[in-house]
């Protein structure tokens, strides 16, 4: 719980929002690691885990649409691949479509892995809610990730934001000066688009890092927070790994 | 959602659950260890605009994933970018970035955190390292446009497959997936997104040979090692896996896609493994199996694997819908080609039962293909696995070809370039060029 929050909305609107985000990141990979560890055959338990982060989602209520919004695409990433692990098994029939079987362990495997991805997707999903980028970079940082991986990391992020809209502006360009529809060439069009955006990527890239250097940069990633465990930090973090461990061994 | 799209998602951004510890864990550490070895090669420290440019190449990579490219009609898939990324800014920054972009996905919901190991190694490792190795033998020290791009085609080509046949065998060890309904609708598809991929990072590279040919990643230093030795080496090795791994599918007795659908359409009559007549006389296909009658008793003969019955060979027939199975005869009145047959059977001590889907038995007849080079991946000819494995690598060298012809045909300029380059050699000089 650091004091000049980096968070998105300041001052806070929830207690995940207040908590500091190299907590956050050990309860994220904890809740992960639990999550996966329940066995196939034991529904219930991911149940209780199903609720807890309800639980958890109902008391930071006000990070609702954020969460949705990255909660959201990850399930429908998932649905498709459990449709089609339901036909990967062999075993006892449930349902055959034609040449198509979904066997009984097919189909619990197949729920197994769509529950136990949505929960980890669910922590994933609260945790960037309730945190800015630039916080999660400081506390990779701060949790012994490498500084010039981090800093790689931060430009990416930086410039992400920068490349996805440059990539649109060269398609719409590109359609604009499109007639009609040429399936031979089908494949060159995104060939030379993503041509292109590698060239001003790199022409970018290369702006940057003069820029960096003439400023005096030396690869590192720096902020003005230094991140210290309080009690507090340390209290809530142990409240967590308590209430997991009793739901996971319930 | 097309399948091919499914199939591409779950080998390359498996989500959490998918494999099993030991599989993340060694994947984990191999992971762990490329990115050690990359990040001493790279010597970030000391290099600190490296970070930077390695940053937004990780973006572009990142953005250039979004491009959807055509694999058939109303199918597209999407760039994996460790061969281009190795190829564009080197082995050891492809690495890292590729590292950066997977970790990046997996936070963004596209795959899982647990299985990063798994995930970076098929969708970056392979790329980065595997392929790029591959890359650097077929070019060698030679300059030529064409190698190049025959080179890039190969390599990323050779990349996907290779994820898809690791994503095929984590699944297997991880218990997710049976390998053999893993792997071939794994390889399957992602032979043909191997393709796209290939076309497109064989497009990408030749746009910027074109343009600015300086970007390209070039190895500095005197090189280590003849190429000759190697290429003969690298050619030699693809030979002698594809000899032995085409041999694999010979080790468990499934159909193919092509023989399946045959035989559900019936225009492949099933060979007949058993020469027994009395096995051949009572086909029972409705149940997956093929019966005889022992003592009285009717016992399973032979198993159909790919028709997902519980049946076993040496299980003994009780009951079918109630009745009480005894004579073949009985099983032949019964008219089991409906579905939802409630099959009772005895394995050993155990009594157990199951509702058995039914399948319509394969017609008789059928005839040969008109033109097949290989036909049932065999060389005419020649008899047993030998036919087998040389029909595998003469599948490797018809490959082989085929990439060379594409980067050579990729290779060559344009109307439009030689009418540029006309333009500029007429801007350039004051006299007329000579025709």
């Amino acid at each position: 719980m650091h004091e000049k929050p980096l968070t998105i909305s300041f001052p806070p609107h929830s207690f995940l929002e207040y908590m500091e985000p190299r907590l956050k990141i050990v309860a994220l990979l904890w809740w992960v690691i639990l999550v996966v560890s329940v066995s196939t055959g034991d529904p219930h338990q991911l149940g209780y885990f199903g609720l807890s982060a309800g639980l958890l989602l109902l008391l930071n209520h006000r990070l609702l649409g954020k969460f949705l919004m990255r909660w959201l695409p990850s399930v429908l990433m998932i649905l498709p691949l459990c449709i089609f692990l339901l036909f990967l098994q062999q075993g006892r029939t449930l349902v055959q479509f034609g040449p198509f079987t979904i066997t009984e362990q097919g189909w619990t495997i197949a729920l197994h892995l769509f529950s136990t991805a949505l929960l980890c997707m669910a922590g994933v999903a609260l945790c960037w809610a309730s945190s800015s980028e630039a916080d999660l970079l400081c506390a990779l940082q701060g949790l012994g990730m490498p500084r010039p991986l981090v800093a790689v990391f931060g430009f990416m992020l930086r410039y992400l934001h920068v490349l996805r809209p440059e990539l649109h502006r060269l398609s719409d360009a590109r359609l604009a000066r499109q007639i009609g529809h040429h399936t031979p060439g089908a494949l060159r069009i995104p060939a030379q688009l993503i041509g292109a955006l590698f060239l001003r990527s790199h022409q970018r890239a290369e702006h940057v890092a003069e820029a960096m250097a003439a400023r005096g940069h030396d690869g590192q990633w720096r902020n003005l927070i230094h991140y210290h465990w309080h009690g507090r930090d340390l209290l809530a973090l142990l409240l967590f790994f308590s209430i997991t461990l009793i739901i996971r061994w319930i | 959602m097309s399948t091919a799209f499914t199939v591409y998602q779950l080998a390359m951004h498996a989500p959490d659950g998918m494999f099993s510890l030991p599989i993340n864990l060694i994947f984990g550490l191999v992971v762990l260890a490329a990115v050690a070895w990359a990040w001493r090669r790279l010597q970030l420290k000391q290099q600190p605009q490296l970070a930077s440019m390695m940053g937004i190449m990780a973006a572009f990579i990142f953005a250039a994933q979004m491009v959807n490219f055509p694999i058939s009609s109303g199918t597209t898939g999407h760039l994996l970018g460790g061969t281009m990324g190795a190829i564009l800014l080197g082995p050891w920054a492809g690495t890292i970035v590729m590292v950066m972009v997977v970790m990046f996905q997996a936070l963004l919901g596209d795959g899982g955190l647990t299985v990063l190991g798994p995930n970076i190694f098929n969708m970056g490792l392979i790329g980065t390292c595997f392929a790029y190795f591959v890359y650097r033998l077929i070019v060698g020290q030679s300059a030529s446009t064409g190698r190049l791009l025959t080179a890039a085609f190969f390599a990323s080509w050779l990349a996907v497959v290779l994820a898809s046949i690791f994503a095929s065998l984590q699944l297997a060890v991880s218990g997710t997936a049976s390998l053999d309904k893993a792997l071939p609708a794994m390889v399957g598809v992602h032979l043909f997104i191997g393709v796209g991929e290939a076309l497109i990072t064989t497009a990408v590279i030749a746009f910027i040979l074109r343009t600015r040919p300086e970007l390209l990643y070039r190895p500095t230093g005197n090189p280590l090692y003849s190429t000759r030795p190697f290429v003969a080496l690298g050619l030699g090795g693809a030979l002698a896996v594809s000899f032995f791994l085409s041999l694999l599918p010979t080790l468990w007795d499934y159909p193919d896609g092509l023989e399946y659908v045959g035989m559900q359409s019936g225009f492949i009559q099933e060979e007949a493994e058993y020469d027994d007549a009395k096995l051949s006389a009572w086909p029972c296909y409705p149940l997956g199996v093929r019966l005889v009658s022992e003592a009285d008793d009717v016992i399973v003969a032979h198993r159909y694997d790919n028709y997902s019955t519980p049946l076993v060979e040496g299980d003994r027939l009780l009951q079918i819908n109630g009745i009480v199975i005894q004579t073949l005869q009985q099983i032949a009145d019964l008219n089991l080609s409906s579905n939802q047959n409630i099959v009772s059977w005895q394995r050993g001590s155990t009594t157990m039962d199951a509702k058995l889907g039914g399948l319509l038995p394969p017609t008789a007849g059928g005839q040969g293909p008109l033109l097949a080079l290989l036909p049932d991946y065999s060389v005419p000819g020649v008899q047993g696995w030998l036919s087998t494995s040389l029909a595998g690598v003469i599948g490797t060298v018809v490959m082989f070809i085929v990439s060379l012809f594409v980067g050579r045909l990729m290779a060559r300029p344009s109307a439009v370039q030689l009418a540029l380059a006309q333009l500029n050699y007429d801007a350039n000089t004051d006299s007329l060029p000579p025709h």
